[in-house]
């Protein structure tokens, strides 16, 4: 049972001179299940895009729909959409607002109407998902925390709905480097207890690594949707867009001009390390 | 559903009145506003219409525009009709229940009355419409240097970021309100009660955004040294041109004809 987008457009404020068209028929399936790293420039439509997953917009033209729901804009599954798609928005440490750290968290899973016992369930479990400890932060205020602390206790609070599928806008942008492989480990191992995610990301590397599933969008049209491997095979095209590939990659392919035989399509550093040693003749 | 509001919205555009000085708007509307309250007989909208259709044409603004900006305002034209109608007693009665009455004079009083409004509502919209909060602000600060107001440039200052933060303040309204949505906030169903506590999570998050924006701003002023109006030189200078001779002639011109014809009305009908 997937999220399926078909024929679908959209256009901001049509009508008006700030009429901005921002998706044009794209279509897109995600399982459950996959990784799917989603990339664009900036302003290509990433985040309008996503958006459409969860009925936060409803599509202008063709449709949207998650586990055979119709998205529409009054229709009575939204309530049921929008727990089973989980969104976490660039910067989410901009939503928090309750006293505490537990608190906040809990706010999703009170929504859905849940007994308190599982409301406390739920809050140890999402706390946990992102490496906070419990007892620790449970009565501290949101708002003392660190930036990458507040993203987290933001991330648990979409978490704690216990959604089947998990949508992330750049969920690292701006934090340090530990800050940021926490959270990708995090999203690795959610993937492998069988939580979809999709990643919306600007860091190639990041996708590389990650990802099963390689979504890129450009001015509003999907232009590749493959493998990861597949897709970062066309990097002209990529570079054309204003995208990249990731470092490794890059290296091998400077290799290769240097006159080194190796095979440009790897991803990750350990693959790069393998690949030069076999081309070295040392594996 | 938020980005309908069109108070203070600017919409772009090259016709006669965007290129005016904002100064002369300014002026004119204040004259316009004037000659708009010299006028008490309904029979001398007419020529106040015409000018008023000449002004909304010169401007390039959309009629659709303009009634979409005057929405919100709807319920206080009904308002002020119902009150017209019930609360003055003149003329023929033409309509009666028990203490009730509607009379001739209500009538055309009533209509009078939301005319007046609806017209001071749209050209007092057109400008903003056809000025940018820049240039607006620019202009008033200049005018109100002119008649010794104290803390002109603070008072335009505050104004300029205040008109700046409306469209910013929206956009994170509406991120906020989605991000909570995504969450599970419900902000459409329920009781009031219900209503205004679903706003928490909303204004939360909106008044410290607001806040460290706020700071941040007044960071980056400092940062490039800002310290108020004193001695402060403008890169860009208004300047008068043909046009605003024009704009000034014609609403004079109106004002004076407007202030003749009530004369007239007054002394000799
Ligand atoms: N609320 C809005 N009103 C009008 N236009 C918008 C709005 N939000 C986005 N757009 C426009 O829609 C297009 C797609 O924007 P979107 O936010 O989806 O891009 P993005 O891929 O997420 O970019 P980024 O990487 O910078 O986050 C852009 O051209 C943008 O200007
Ligand atoms: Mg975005």
């Amino acid at each position: 049972m997937p999220i399926v987008l078909q024929n679908l457009s959209y256009t901001y404020q049509p009508g008006t001179p700030y009429e901005s068209p921002a998706l044009h028929d794209v279509n897109l399936t995600i399982k459950s299940g996959q990784f799917v790293g989603l990339i664009g420039h900036t302003g290509s439509g990433k985040s309008t895009l996503i958006q459409h997953c969860n009925g936060l917009l409803f599509p202008m033209a063709g449709q949207a729909m998650v586990d055979n729901m119709a998205i529409l804009p009054k229709s009575k599954d939204l309530k049921e959409i929008r727990r089973k798609v989980g969104l976490v928005f660039q910067y989410p440490e901009h939503q928090l607002f309750e006293e505490t750290v537990a608190l906040d968290i809990a706010f999703g899973p009170k929504t859905l109407g849940l007994d308190q016992g599982e409301i406390q369930r739920r809050v140890r479990w999402a706390m946990k998902m992102v490496d906070l400890d419990y007892e620790k932060f449970k009565e501290l205020s949101p708002f003392g925390l660190s930036g990458g602390e507040k993203r987290r206790v933001a991330i648990a609070g979409v978490l704690a709905m216990q959604p089947k599928y998990l949508i992330l806008d750049e969920p690292c942008a701006g934090l340090d480097p530990k800050g940021r492989e926490e959270i990708l480990y995090q999203l690795k191992r959610l993937n492998e207890k069988g939580l979809a995610i999709i990643l919306v990301s600007h860091s190639m590397d990041d996708v590389a690594r990650l990802a099963q599933r390689l979504v890129v969008i450009h001015q509003g049209h999907i232009v590749y949707d493959d493998a990861v491997r597949q897709v970062f095979g066309k990097a002209k095209e990529l570079e054309a867009m204003g995208l990249d590939v990731p470092e490794v990659m890059k290296l091998m392919m400077r290799l290769k001009e240097k006159g080194l035989a190796v095979h440009q399509d790897v991803l990750t550093i350990e693959e790069g390390q393998d690949e030069i040693l076999r081309v070295l003749g040392h594996a | 559903m938020l980005r309908d509001i069109t108070i203070g919205q600017y919409y772009p555009g090259r016709s006669f009145l965007h290129r005016l000085d904002p100064r002369t708007k300014i002026i004119c509307l204040f004259l316009y506003m004037v000659a708009l309250f010299t006028v008490k007989e309904l029979q001398s909208f007419g020529y106040v219409l015409a000018f008023t259709a000449v002004i909304i044409a010169l401007s390039g603004v959309p009629l659709k525009t303009l009634a979409k900006g005057l929405k919100p305002m709807w319920l206080l034209m009904v308002l002020t009709l119902i009150l017209n109608f019930f609360m003055t007693a003149e003329g023929e009665i033409l309509w009666q229940w028990r203490f009730l009455k509607i009379t001739g004079g209500g009538v055309l009083k009533g209509v009078f009355m939301v005319v007046r409004l609806a017209l001071l509502l749209n050209v007092t919209a057109l400008l903003t419409l056809t000025t940018t909060p820049i240039l607006l602000t620019d202009g008033l600060e200049r005018i109100m240097k002119r008649c010794f107001i104290p803390m002109a440039h603070e008072l335009a200052m505050m104004m300029t970021i205040a008109l700046r933060f409306i469209p910013t303040l929206i956009e994170e309204t509406e991120r906020i309100m989605k991000a909570q949505i995504a969450r599970g906030a419900d902000f459409e169903t329920g009781g009031l009660m219900a209503k205004a506590k679903s706003l928490v999570p909303l204004l939360i998050p909106l008044f410290i955004s607001a806040f460290r924006r706020a700071d941040d701003l007044a960071m980056a002023m400092e940062a490039r040294c800002y310290r108020g109006g004193e001695g402060r030189t403008r890169m860009r200078q208004l300047r008068y041109r043909a046009g605003d001779g024009w704009a000034f002639a014609a609403v004079i011109c109106f004002l004076v004809f407007v202030i003749v014809d009530r004369l007239w009305l007054k002394l000799f009908v």
